[in-house]
C-alpha cells in the first residue's frame, strides 16, 4: 500500500512538472518553430525562435535564423500593438547591426521598412518617407540579388501611396523609380508585377483625377499610357492569373476612349477567352458585335491553365 | 403494477428504489448505446473516416450514402461515416469539435467563424495547395484524365480558394442558382394556359388572375397565393436589382473594373445620378412593390418551411428558392399530382412599363461552387480523407452525389439531371449594379424600410426619405459625418487590414524561403505581393474619397 502510494505521489509530480515545465524533455528544433510558423502560430513560434536564439552561439547562422524567426513570429501576434512593432523591430535591427553577411540581412532590413510602412494596429501611422529610405538602402546594398528588385518595386509603391494631389510630385517620382528600373532590367522577375502596378498609377490617381477634373485630353493621354504598361503584362504573362478579367475590361474600355478599336476588340475578346467566368464575357461580346468584330462564343469551363508569369531561369526570386 | 404493489406490501421493495432502478436502467441503456454507435463509426478492422455536413435537405444524405457505398466498394479497408448535423447547431457543434480535436476528417465550410476567419482556417484546415494540381486519378477513362484537379470543376475550383490566404483550403461539390419556380398546373387551371410568363407585366397579369381565382372560386377562400418565397422579399427583388441598375455602370464605375463598388455607388447616390429621386430608383422600387404586391400579406413572417409547404401543397404558383430546395419540391409536388417548369424570373417586356431602364438579365458566369468540404488538421487519415474527396468530386461520383440529391454538379463532364438543367449558370447577361445597402448601418436602414414599403406599411418617400437621410445626414450639428462616410471609411478599414493580413503571409512565405528554399512557392509569393500592392494600404481609398466628398476620409 505504501508503496502504490509512493508510486503514484511520484507519478504525479513527473506529471506536474511537465504541466509547469511544457518544454522539460522535449528540445526545441528549428523544425518545430518553423512548423508553427508556417501553421500562423505566431505565439508558439514566438516561444520557439527566441528559446533557440537564447541557446544559439551569439552572431551564429543558427542565432541568426532564429533572431529573424523570433521577430517575424512576434511582429505578427495578436493583438497587435505597439510593443510587439518594437520588439520585432530591435530584433530585426540586431541582425542587420551584427550579421551582415548573413542571409538574413537583407530580408531583416526589408522587414524594417514594411514595419515602417505597413499600419500595425487602429490609429498607427505609416512613416511612408522612412520606408522609402530602408528600401532603397536593400537595393543599393545588394543592387545584384533579386530583393533589390522587390525593395524597388516597393520603394516606389510607398511613394505613389502619398496620392499627393493635385501635382502628384511623390506619385510621379515612384512612376519614374519604376520606369527607370524597368528599362534598365528587362529581365526582373517582378517586371510583370512592375508594369501591372505602373498600369494601375497611371490609371489612378493620375486619369481619374483629370476625369473627375474633367480634363479629358490629359485622361486620355494618362489611360495611353496606362494601357501600354498593361499591354506588356499581358505580353508578359498575368501574375495573378486567372483573375485579370477586371484589368482587361478597364483596358478594354480605355482603349474604346482613346479610340483604340483594334487594342478594344483585343481585350474584349482575350476577356471571353481568357476569363469568361469574370462575368464580364457577355458585354463583351455585344462590344465585339457593337464595333463590327467576331464575338467569341462564351465557353464556361474555366481557362485559368493560362500560366502565371515564370521568372526567367537561374534567376532568385528574393533573398 | 399489482406485483410491484405486492412487493411493497412485503417490503422487499420502497418508492426510492424505483429511482434508483430508472436510473440504473437509463445509464445501462446510454452506455450500450454509445459503445453501439462507437463499434458503428470505429469498425475494428478498417480506417474510417467522419465527413459532416449540415445538408439535411430532401435526397443529400441519401446520395452522399450511394457515394460512399460505391467508394467503400473500391476501398474495402475504408469505412466512410456521413455525420449530417442541422444547420441550426452546425455553428455549434463544429467549434466544439474542432477545438477538442475531434472534428470529422472532412467538415463542410461555413457557419463557423472557426471555419472562415483566415487565422483560424490556417489552424484547423489543411492547405490544398499542392494537391489541386494534381490530377484527380479518379477520372482516368473520362476526358478529364491527366487534367489537374482544380481545372475539372466549372468554376476552376474558385469556391474553396481562400483570396486571402493565397491557398484552397476546401472542394466544392455542388453548385447553386436562384429560379422561380412555377405551378404550371395551377397557372393553367386559371388563365387557361400553361404558358410560364415571359415579362413582367405577363407574371404581374397571372399574378392578379390566381389572387382573384383563389378568392371567388368556392372552397379555396383565399388560400391561394400568387408568389411565396423562402427567403423574404430579396429572393424575389436582388434578381432585378442588375437589371434596372447596370446601365448605371457608365457613369458610377470611376475605376473601371466593370462594378460598382461601394464608395462608387455612394458617389452615384449623393450626386444624384443614382440618387432616390432618379428615374431608375424610383422605377426600380415601383416595380418590387408591384412584384410584392402579389405575394401574401405580411410576407416577411413567412419562412423557408412554410413557403416549401405552401408551395408544395398546390397554395402558390409561383415561388423563389434555390436549387438546393429543388428535390424536396419536386417531391412534393409529384405527391399532390402538379407539375413544375424553373425560369428566371421575367423582365419587363417591350411596351410594358419600366421597359426602358432594363439592361438585360443578370449573368450567372461568375457563380462559384458550393457544398465545399475541407480536410481537418488533426485528421489522423488525411490522405484517405483526400482520396475520398477526389471521388466525390471526380465525374462520375460528382455526376452521382448531384443527380441524386437533386442538385446541379461542379464537375465538368458530370450530366446534370434533366431538372436540374434549368439550374445550371447562364453567363448571358449584365453583372454590375447600385449597391444601396451602403455599409452595414445603411443596409440595415434599407432592409427594415424597404420591407415595410414592400409590404404597403409605408409609401416609397417615406421609405426613401428615411434611407436618405441614414445614408447622408450628417451625425449632429457638430459632426458631418453621416453613415455613408462610416461605410468608406469602414471599407478603407478593412482594406488596410488586409494589407496586414497579405503581410503575415508574405511573412510566413519570407521565412519558408530562407529556411526551408524546397518547400517555397515564388508563384504564390508574387501572387501576393501583387495583390497587396495593388490595395496601396487603404490610400488609394482615402484620395477616391477626398475627390468626391471634397473632405478627407473621417476617423471612427
Amino acid at each position: 500500500m505504501i508503496l502504490r502510494i509512493g508510486i503514484n505521489s511520484l507519478l504525479l509530480l513527473i506529471l506536474s512538472t511537465g504541466a509547469l515545465f511544457p518544454s522539460f524533455g522535449h528540445a526545441q528544433t528549428m523544425e518545430d518553430a518553423r512548423d508553427e510558423l508556417a501553421a500562423f502560430n505566431w505565439d508558439a513560434a514566438y516561444k520557439h525562435f527566441a528559446a533557440l536564439a537564447k541557446t544559439a552561439k551569439p552572431q551564429s547562422e543558427t542565432w541568426a535564423q532564429a533572431t529573424f524567426g523570433a521577430a517575424a513570429a512576434v511582429s505578427n501576434r495578436q493583438p497587435a500593438s505597439q510593443d510587439f512593432a518594437d520588439q520585432a523591430a530591435k530584433l530585426y535591427q540586431s541582425i542587420v547591426d551584427t550579421t551582415p553577411q548573413s542571409k538574413f540581412t537583407a530580408r531583416s532590413l526589408m522587414k524594417l521598412a514594411r514595419l515602417k510602412e505597413l499600419r500595425d494596429y487602429p490609429g498607427d501611422k505609416p512613416d511612408l518617407d522612412g520606408a522609402v529610405e530602408l528600401y532603397l538602402k536593400v537595393a543599393a546594398t545588394w543592387p545584384d540579388e533579386s530583393i533589390a528588385s522587390e525593395a524597388t518595386l516597393r520603394a516606389a509603391a510607398a511613394r505613389v501611396q502619398a496620392y499627393d494631389a493635385p501635382d502628384f510630385a511623390n506619385v510621379s517620382a515612384g512612376i519614374s523609380l519604376l520606369e527607370k528600373w524597368v528599362a534598365e532590367h528587362p529581365k526582373d522577375p517582378y517586371l510583370s508585377i512592375m508594369y501591372q502596378y505602373l498600369g494601375d498609377t497611371y490609371f489612378l490617381p493620375l486619369s481619374t483625377s483629370a476625369r473627375i477634373a474633367g480634363d479629358t485630353e490629359k485622361m486620355k493621354q494618362y489611360y495611353a499610357k496606362s494601357l501600354a504598361c498593361y499591354d506588356k503584362v499581358n505580353s508578359i504573362g498575368w501574375t495573378d492569373a486567372g483573375n485579370q478579367g477586371p484589368i482587361l475590361w478597364r483596358c478594354a474600355v480605355m482603349s474604346e476612349a482613346i479610340g483604340n478599336t483594334p487594342s478594344a476588340i483585343k481585350y474584349y475578346t482575350l476577356i471571353i477567352n481568357q476569363t469568361p467566368t469574370s462575368g464580364k464575357a457577355y458585354e463583351s461580346q455585344l462590344a465585339l458585335r457593337r464595333l463590327g468584330a467576331p464575338a467569341p462564343e462564351i465557353d464556361l469551363i474555366h481557362k485559368s491553365s493560362v500560366q502565371p508569369a515564370t521568372r526567367p531561369a537561374g534567376q532568385e526570386v528574393s533573398r | 403494477m399489482n406485483a410491484l404493489k405486492r412487493y411493497r406490501r412485503r417490503g422487499k421493495i420502497n418508492g426510492s428504489m424505483i429511482g434508483v432502478v430508472l436510473l440504473i436502467g437509463t445509464v445501462l441503456a446510454s452506455l450500450g448505446l454509445v459503445i453501439k454507435n462507437i463499434r458503428d463509426i470505429e469498425h475494428p478492422t478498417k480506417t474510417t473516416i467522419r465527413i459532416c455536413h449540415w445538408q439535411l435537405e430532401a435526397g443529400y444524405r441519401d446520395a452522399m450514402n450511394a457515394v460512399i457505398a460505391e467508394y467503400e466498394k473500391l476501398h474495402p479497408d475504408i469505412q466512410i461515416v456521413q455525420m449530417p448535423v442541422t444547420e441550426k447547431v452546425y455553428t455549434q457543434w463544429i467549434n466544439t469539435q474542432l477545438i477538442s480535436g475531434t472534428a470529422p476528417d472532412l467538415c463542410e465550410m461555413g457557419k463557423s467563424n472557426l471555419i472562415d476567419k483566415d487565422e483560424y482556417t490556417v489552424q484547423f484546415f489543411v492547405p490544398l495547395g499542392e494537391e489541386v494540381v494534381k490530377p484527380n486519378p479518379y477520372n482516368a477513362g473520362t476526358a478529364l484524365e491527366g487534367a489537374m484537379w482544380k481545372e475539372t470543376f466549372r468554376d476552376g475550383m474558385r469556391g474553396g480558394f481562400r483570396d486571402t490566404l493565397q491557398d484552397y483550403y476546401s472542394v466544392p461539390t455542388t453548385s447553386i442558382s436562384m429560379r422561380m419556380f412555377c405551378n404550371v398546373d395551377l397557372i393553367k387551371t386559371v388563365t387557361g394556359s400553361a404558358q410560364v410568363p415571359k415579362s413582367l407585366g405577363q407574371l404581374i397579369k397571372v399574378c392578379e388572375q390566381v389572387r382573384k381565382y383563389s378568392f371567388e372560386t368556392p372552397g379555396i377562400g383565399g388560400r391561394i397565393i400568387p408568389i411565396v418565397s423562402c427567403y423574404g422579399s430579396p429572393a424575389v427583388t436582388n434578381p432585378y436589382l442588375v437589371p434596372f441598375t447596370a446601365k448605371l455602370e457608365s457613369e458610377l464605375d470611376l475605376d473601371l473594373d466593370g462594378q460598382c463598388s461601394t464608395i462608387e455607388s455612394y458617389r452615384g447616390i449623393i450626386t444624384g445620378v443614382a440618387g432616390s429621386n432618379s428615374p431608375v430608383i424610383q422605377a426600380y422600387w415601383m416595380a418590387m412593390k408591384q412584384l410584392c404586391d402579389q405575394m401574401q400579406q405580411g410576407f416577411s413572417q413567412m419562412d423557408r418551411q412554410q413557403a416549401q409547404f405552401q408551395f408544395s401543397n398546390g397554395n402558390a404558383a409561383f415561388m423563389a428558392t434555390g436549387s438546393w430546395d429543388a428535390a424536396g419540391t419536386y417531391l412534393g409536388a409529384k405527391s399532390q399530382g402538379f407539375a413544375i417548369e424553373l425560369a428566371d424570373w421575367p423582365l419587363p417586356g417591350p411596351g410594358e412599363p419600366y421597359y426602358e431602364f432594363i439592361a438585360g438579365r443578370a449573368n450567372e458566369a461568375a457563380s462559384r461552387g458550393a457544398g465545399p468540404y475541407g480536410l481537418y488538421r488533426s485528421s489522423a487519415h488525411k490522405e484517405e480523407a483526400l482520396d475520398f474527396l477526389r471521388f466525390l468530386t471526380s465525374v462520375k461520383g460528382n455526376e452521382m452525389l448531384n443527380d441524386l440529391s437533386g442538385w446541379p454538379p461542379i464537375v465538368l463532364g458530370s450530366q446534370p439531371s434533366e431538372k436540374m438543367l434549368p439550374f445550371m449558370p447562364n453567363p448571358d447577361g449584365f453583372t454590375s449594379s447600385l449597391k444601396m445597402g451602403i455599409g452595414s448601418r445603411v443596409g440595415s436602414v434599407l432592409e427594415a424600410e424597404s420591407v415595410a414599403y414592400l409590404q404597403g406599411e409605408k409609401s416609397l418617400d417615406a421609405f426613401l426619405s428615411v434611407y436618405d437621410k441614414s445614408l447622408t445626414a450628417p451625425r449632429s450639428d457638430s459632426d458631418w459625418r453621416s453613415d455613408g462616410d462610416w461605410a468608406c471609411w469602414k471599407d478603407f478599414d478593412q482594406r488596410w487590414r488586409d494589407c496586414r493580413n497579405q503581410e503575415r503571409l508574405l511573412t510566413r512565405d519570407e521565412a519558408i524561403e530562407l529556411m526551408q528554399p524546397n518547400a517555397y512557392s515564388a508563384d504564390r509569393y508574387r501572387r501576393t505581393v501583387l495583390q497587396q500592392l495593388r490595395r496601396n494600404n487603404g490610400a488609394d481609398y482615402q484620395y477616391l474619397f477626398k475627390l468626391f466628398r471634397g473632405k478627407p476620409l473621417p476617423t471612427f
